[in-house]
């Protein structure tokens, strides 16, 4: 694991309370409320730099084929430094054979100093997966944090294309504003012979060339999709909200070192018709890259909707 | 909370263990006189049947000999654990005079475990006192029988269809414009309920607020520009809290034409099919046309994420482990405490209010045990509402308890963020607040320290 200065060189000193595991207890016995005891104020405290990043379980959602997609995202209690994890033993997702689409780039917070990363990955399940739990892993500083992805428990259902519930409210003049974003946009990638993604599953686009320390610009179209996707209760002529959109680019995977873009957000209004956007990106150093930009209407929270779009990216010296 | 979790905590998971458990009730009760109709027909009667009767929220009824009979373990269980009546607050520490306070008293708890104890025997049935006369769903407001008489006026929400996909859901309806008043009038009271049974099964809970006010146009008591979360919000109701029923001589405006803004939460747990018609509705009691209260700032909302000192603090719970967060504030109004509420998911163990006076001196006010299933607002009685001065420290200290021990825990395995969803976390501390001038405060500490001196005099 290294640690990657997003702004400024800061060192750090990371201090970890141990959680306390405490004593297993089954359905059907009485246990009483033991006291409080742990302390682990460290692990909630946010600090320029010298933190762990900690995985999360946002949730999951059927795809059409009868499988399902486990949602996990992140949140980094730095504020400034990035972290890099490869691929391996310090950040594996187990079973095995569900290894290999995580992130090994970990940005710091977002820009209000709070907002961590939303579902930036999906795992795809077979539609036997019953109860099975899918584990992502990682490992910082010597200490392990692990989440499991799992589809056993309806309250972490979330919705993937269409925000259901935000959708089924449209038409109010209520002003409060939807939760979440409305509709996964439909994204066409650059360097794919035209592939159309939508939804956080996602897609991959590439592979683009660049010399490292040069510019590259990257080109994503974005549409809003077609009325029949949208489900009975949503009439985007009527619903400003689509209107108003959202770009953030990340570095996903890569080797260490900074990815520059021209803006790591790009807002902008759609219309009926698709609309380009295009970011610059700056790669320090050679390798093969992985790009993620999330195109989203409103929010992330509610865990819906938006959609993941990746790009490959390989930097010549 | 959903009624799968309900189901998942309720169904007798601590039977038998609590056998052994309630020795110290049962001590000293004259058993042998203990009987249905005349020592335990009163208490459901007075405790339980207003929850425990036919189409209201409970799951069996309470009504006679024979439901009783039928639930006596169970009974004797919830009663000496002290589950139900639901009264999720730490009787031990803290202010313990409510107006609302729905809990037996160890005599009562007694009295039942001596009942189920020598074998449920009924007594004379000709003792039984009469059957209270409870009103069907909809028939009647909860709060008619404080005030007297209906609400003076009624707002119903639109029609929502709440979808059976498991998820949780926050619609935001269209505002619906108050009818029946004519230029502002002075309300004393609103109840919030779901307008039929259908409804209240997806509710989770929900507030009513006024959508139409400028930022300029809603009161702010003296100071209350400090503390977080203030909006004009007229009442909230979930399981546990019908609405609010400000003090005596303290309300909230309504004007003529202002408009009503509902923001329910529902869950529909185990809704096979979408249900079509869910509706809220508010039932609204005012003051005279000619009595112009002390506004009051209803509830005010204390969401630990924003408050001071907590700007590199997240709300991130760890898994299988407990995590407490601790914030504090200083209150710059005068305010006068008149009900307290904690909000916390799933995970939430309990919340603790402190306060250290301006002079130095130090009170744990309450500490309210989280139970997701209810969402108690504790109103104090007059004589107890606290009273805090400008200058007063404020402590909020929620605890959480995401291991397996927390029985309302779906998966003990996760780290949890904070969030809107079920499975998410707040940590959000509710006061029921009226914000004083200095002189009107200082009357108010003045009124309280004779009555104070009252007591003492009759109590020595």
């Amino acid at each position: 694991m290294l640690r990657v200065p997003h702004v400024l060189v800061l060192t750090g000193t990371l201090v970890l309370a141990a959680t306390a595991a405490c004593p297993s207890a089954a359905l059907g016995q009485l246990v009483p409320r033991p006291p409080i005891t742990q302390q682990d104020w460290q692990l909630r405290t946010v600090r320029e730099s010298g933190q762990p990043v900690i995985p999360i379980f946002e949730g999951w959602y059927p795809e059409e084929n009868g499988t399902y997609s486990l949602c996990f995202g992140f949140f980094s209690l730095n504020r400034s430094e990035a972290l890099h994890i490869p691929v391996g033993p310090d950040n594996f997702i187990e079973p095995a054979r569900f290894d290999g689409s995580q992130p090994t780039h970990f940005s710091p917070l977002g820009a209000d100093g709070m907002t961590r990363e939303y579902c930036v990955f999906t795992v795809n399940v077979p539609s036997d997966i019953a109860d099975e739990r899918v584990w992502w892993n990682l490992q910082v500083d010597g200490h392990t944090y692990r989440v499991p992805g799992h589809i056993t428990a309806r309250p972490w259902r979330v919705d993937n294309l269409v925000n259901s519930v935000a959708a089924a409210s449209m038409g109010s003049e209520a002003e409060a504003p939807v939760a979440g974003s409305l509709v996964a946009p439909v994204v066409t990638l650059e360097g794919a012979s035209g592939r159309v993604v939508r939804g956080k599953s996602g897609a991959t686009a590439g592979e683009l060339t660049v010399r490292a320390g040069s510019g590259l610009p990257i080109t994503i179209s974005v549409a809003l999709p077609e009325e029949d996707e949208l489900g009975d209760d949503l009439d985007p002529d009527e619903e400003g909200v689509l209107v108003r959109q959202l770009v953030k680019w990340t570095k996903f995977r890569g080797p260490e070192g900074v990815v520059r873009f021209s803006r790591d957000t790009i807002e902008f209004e759609l219309g009926p018709e698709p609309v380009e956007q295009t970011v610059m990106a700056t790669f320090r150093e050679p390798g093969n890259y992985t790009l993620l930009a999330q195109v989203l209407s409103g929010s992330f929270s509610s865990q819906c909707c938006w959609t993941n779009a990746y790009v490959n990216v390989r930097v010549e010296q | 909370m959903s009624n799968e979790m309900l189901t998942h905590l309720g169904r007798g998971f601590l039977a038998g263990a609590v056998l052994a458990l309630a020795p110290g009730f049962a001590a000293g009760q004259a058993t042998e006189s203990v009987t249905y109709a005349e020592d335990v027909a009163p208490i459901l009667q007075e405790k339980c049947q207003a929850c425990h009767r036919p189409g209201s929220v409970a799951p069996m009824a309470l009504l006679s000999y024979d439901d009783a009979r039928a639930w006596a373990p169970m009974i004797r269980e919830q009663v000496s654990l002290r589950i139900m009546p639901p009264w999720p607050i730490d009787t031990n520490v803290g202010i313990q005079q409510f107006k609302n306070d729905l809990s037996l008293t160890d005599e009562q708890i007694g009295t039942i475990v001596a009942w189920v104890d020598t074998g449920t025997p009924r007594g004379d049935p000709a003792a039984e006192p009469p059957p209270v006369e409870w009103p069907g769903w909809g028939e009647r407001w909860t709060y008619e029988d404080i005030f007297g008489r209906p609400p003076d006026l009624v707002v119903t929400s639109p029609a929502y269809t709440v979808l059976a996909d498991g998820m949780d859901q926050w619609p935001n309806l269209e505002p619906v414009e108050v009818q029946g008043i004519e230029g502002e009038r002075w309300v004393r009271a609103v109840e919030l309920r779901p307008i039929d049974p259908q409804s209240a099964s997806v509710f989770h809970h929900g507030s009513a607020r006024v959508a139409n006010r400028a930022p300029e146009d809603v009161h702010q008591g003296p100071g209350t520009h400090a503390v977080a979360g203030n909006r004009d919000q007229l009442a909230e109701a979930a399981v546990g809290v019908q609405g609010s029923i400000f003090p005596e001589g303290t309300g909230r405006l309504l004007k003529e034409g202002d408009l009503i803004n509902f923001n329910p939460h529902f869950y529909p747990a185990k809704l096979e099919e979408d249900l079509d018609d869910v509706a809220l509705q508010v039932g609204v009691w005012l003051y005279p046309e000619d009595v112009i209260p002390y506004p009051t700032e209803g509830d005010v909302v204390f969401d630990q994420t924003r408050m001071p000192g907590m700007e590199d603090t997240p709300l991130l719970i760890a898994p299988h482990s407990q995590a407490t967060y601790r914030s504090a504030f200083r209150l710059e109004g005068n305010a006068r405490v008149h009900a307290i509420r904690g909000h916390m998911h799933l995970l939430g163990a309990y919340n603790v209010l402190e306060v250290v006076y301006p002079d130095g001196r130090y009170e744990l006010i309450n500490k309210l045990d989280w139970d997701q299933r209810w969402h108690t607002a504790f109103l104090y009685e007059d004589e107890a509402m606290p009273l805090l001065p400008k200058g007063t420290t404020v402590i909020i200290t929620s605890v959480f308890d995401n291991t397996e021990n927390n029985l309302a825990n779906t998966d003990p395995d996760q780290w949890i963020t904070g969030g809107s969803r079920t499975v998410d976390e707040m940590f959000r501390l509710r006061l029921g607040m009226t914000f004083y001038t200095d002189e009107d405060f200082a009357r108010l500490v003045e009124e309280r320290e004779a009555q104070e001196r009252i007591v003492r005099r009759s109590d020595g």
